[in-house]
């Protein structure tokens, strides 16, 4: 069975998070700042770079994202995917 | 006491996250409006541009009301000189009356000449002596600029510059640099140590960091490398 | 050496970001170059002035041409009615084109005449959805004013207003400082749960984190209440 690979997961979790982000009006650096807050530890320009698919960050950190993007876009119908979610096995983190 | 830097660019990033600090995009957006008052404020400009300098000094122009302009000054940095590059360097202003007959600029404005440039007049932007950039506008005739525009020009730019110079620290970087990451990671490793020490040996967090200051008073190790010790699993540097 | 970015390094260094921003002498300064270039900038302009508002709406720092633009000024806020009053509360500029025969502003207009200006134009500057403070421009005769000057205006309103409205408060300080520290504080709470996850279930750092970010998910709590209920023992969930 075909398993994705680390850079494709992250992409797809990268454009879940963008989407959200957009449609829930949430800026990048309100995303970091919450991110960080929750223990991540990159800087906002890598986070930035992950958004535009320039940089694959390690799962943990895009869960964070995802997480921190969540909190944020509450009572917003859409979610950010984890990584649990993009795996060729589950469905692709929706609602 | 110095502040450490990397605390300087925490805090620094933290203002331009509340808007304290200029981000790039609210930058470029105020430049942009420069330029164009720039254009509107001189009658015979037919164009106008700001060029800000980064940190390190390499060039950035921002704004730009056509392409002429960016066109022109990028000629400038391709050729090594040229009146933007000379009032970046000199902080005084520079003013070509017509590029056919330019003597000290002479590669540039040979080629300016072919692309339509006759006439510019570029303003250093300088707040507390140093050089932010320039404001220059062109024009497209010979002797297009007076005395006067050079005059409302300076004016222009005397104001932009406290408001550029005020809103945006040139030694504030745009994000969080090695020196930052270490300290956090190090604050972090502390911790996550106080974390184990506190499910270990029951204790809240205090007296668990407590425990580390003591230890690290009595052995002679900086509380850091004892944080490093407890994380590496099966280690434990206390009696 | 320690390398934690502790309370007194965030305080200096907070300090330190402080005096890269507007101090008031400098916001005096860049408001009254702002309020040059708008009466030079303006054709038929013969006084202008900028008004700096506080979060509550009161002038914190203002800045006039010469004493007939500052008096009148304040007469507006003394009547409570005039242009610029007028020109924040709709957050539009305004415009008075005579005067002499202007009857929305009735008491400030007469004020106006007797001093002998008779065209106002008055703008609002908006940063980011906030008005940090007005522009207006006076001129001697009625009819002074006509679009293409508002236009200039509205230009000039815009850049001041991106740069101005970045460096202010002093207030701002303190929210800064305080968003700072509670955002590490969260951090360090977040981060003592993962080292006692790390040693209840003898698992690495990313292994804890992930559990915790899993339980949160779960039981569609936010992190750090998870986080802070691990590391406070009360209500400690046991995870």
């Amino acid at each position: 069975m075909p398993v994705a690979d680390e850079a494709t997961i992250a992409r797809v979790q990268a454009c879940g998070l963008a989407t959200v982000l957009e449609a829930a009006g949430v800026e990048l650096d309100g995303l970091w700042l919450q991110y960080f807050r929750l223990g991540g530890d990159l800087g906002v320009m890598e986070v930035e770079a992950y958004l535009h698919h320039a940089l694959v960050l390690p799962a943990l950190q895009r869960d964070l994202l995802a997480c921190a993007c969540n909190e944020l876009a509450e009572g917003h119908p859409r979610r950010a995917p984890y990584a649990a979610d993009c795996s060729p096995a589950g469905e692709a983190g929706a609602g | 006491m110095k502040p450490d830097s990397s605390a300087i660019e925490l805090t620094a990033a933290f203002a331009r996250i509340h808007g304290m600090l200029l981000s790039q995009e609210a930058s470029t957006h105020a430049v942009h409006q420069l330029a164009q008052v720039a254009r509107e404020l001189i009658d015979s400009a037919a164009g106008a541009g700001v060029t800000l300098l980064e940190a390190e000094g390499r060039k950035m122009t921002t704004a730009a009301t056509d392409r002429l302009v960016e066109a022109a000054d990028d000629l400038q940095y391709e050729v090594g000189e040229g009146p933007c590059l000379s009032a970046l360097a000199t902080g005084a202003v520079q003013r070509v009356d017509d590029t056919a007959e330019d003597v000290h600029w002479p590669e540039w404005s040979a080629i300016a000449r072919t692309m339509g440039v006759r006439s510019m007049l570029s303003t250093p932007l300088v707040v507390r002596g140093e050089v932010l950039g320039a404001l220059k506008v062109y024009a497209t005739t010979a002797d297009a600029f007076t005395v006067e525009d050079e005059h409302m020009l300076g004016l222009l730019a005397g104001a932009a510059a406290t408001l550029l110079g005020a809103g945006q620290a040139t030694d504030a970087p745009q994000r969080l640099s090695d020196a930052l990451q270490a300290a956090l990671r190090d604050r972090q490793s502390v911790d996550m140590a106080v974390g184990i020490l506190m499910e270990r040996r029951d204790l809240d967090q205090d007296r668990a960091r407590t425990l580390l200051l003591e230890q690290s008073r009595s052995s002679g190790q900086p509380v850091l490398e004892l944080a490093r010790r407890v994380l590496e699993r099966g280690s434990d540097p206390f009696p | 050496m320690e390398s934690e970015v502790s309370a007194m390094e965030l305080t200096t260094a907070i300090a330190h970001v402080q005096r890269m921003l507007l101090d008031a002498p400098a916001a005096t300064a860049a408001v009254a170059r702002l309020a040059e270039v708008a009466r030079e900038l303006i054709p038929m302009a013969t006084g202008a002035g900028v008004t700096l508002v506080d979060e509550h709406g009161q002038p914190r720092t203002t800045a006039a041409t010469d004493p007939a633009v500052e008096a009148l000024d304040r007469l507006q806020y003394e009547l409570g009615q005039g242009p610029c009053l007028t020109a924040w509360d709709t957050v539009s500029m305004q415009r008075v084109d005579d005067t002499a025969e202007d009857t929305r502003w009735p008491e400030w207009a007469k004020a106006a005449v007797a001093t002998g200006l008779g065209s106002v134009l008055s703008t609002p500057l908006v940063f980011r959805g906030q008005e940090v403070g007005a522009i207006k421009v006076y001129a001697s005769g009625p009819h002074a004013f006509t679009e293409h000057e508002e236009h200039l205006l509205e230009l000039l309103a815009g850049a001041a207003a991106t740069l101005l409205g970045a460096a202010q408060d002093p207030g701002e300080i303190h929210r800064l400082s305080t968003s700072l520290k509670f955002a590490l504080a969260d951090r360090q709470v977040v981060l003592i749960a993962v080292g006692i996850l790390m040693e209840r279930h003898q698992i690495d750092r990313e292994a804890a984190h992930r559990l915790l970010l899993a339980e949160t998910r779960r039981r569609e709590m936010p992190v750090i209440v998870l986080a802070a209920c691990v590391a406070g023992h009360a209500d400690d969930p046991r995870l």
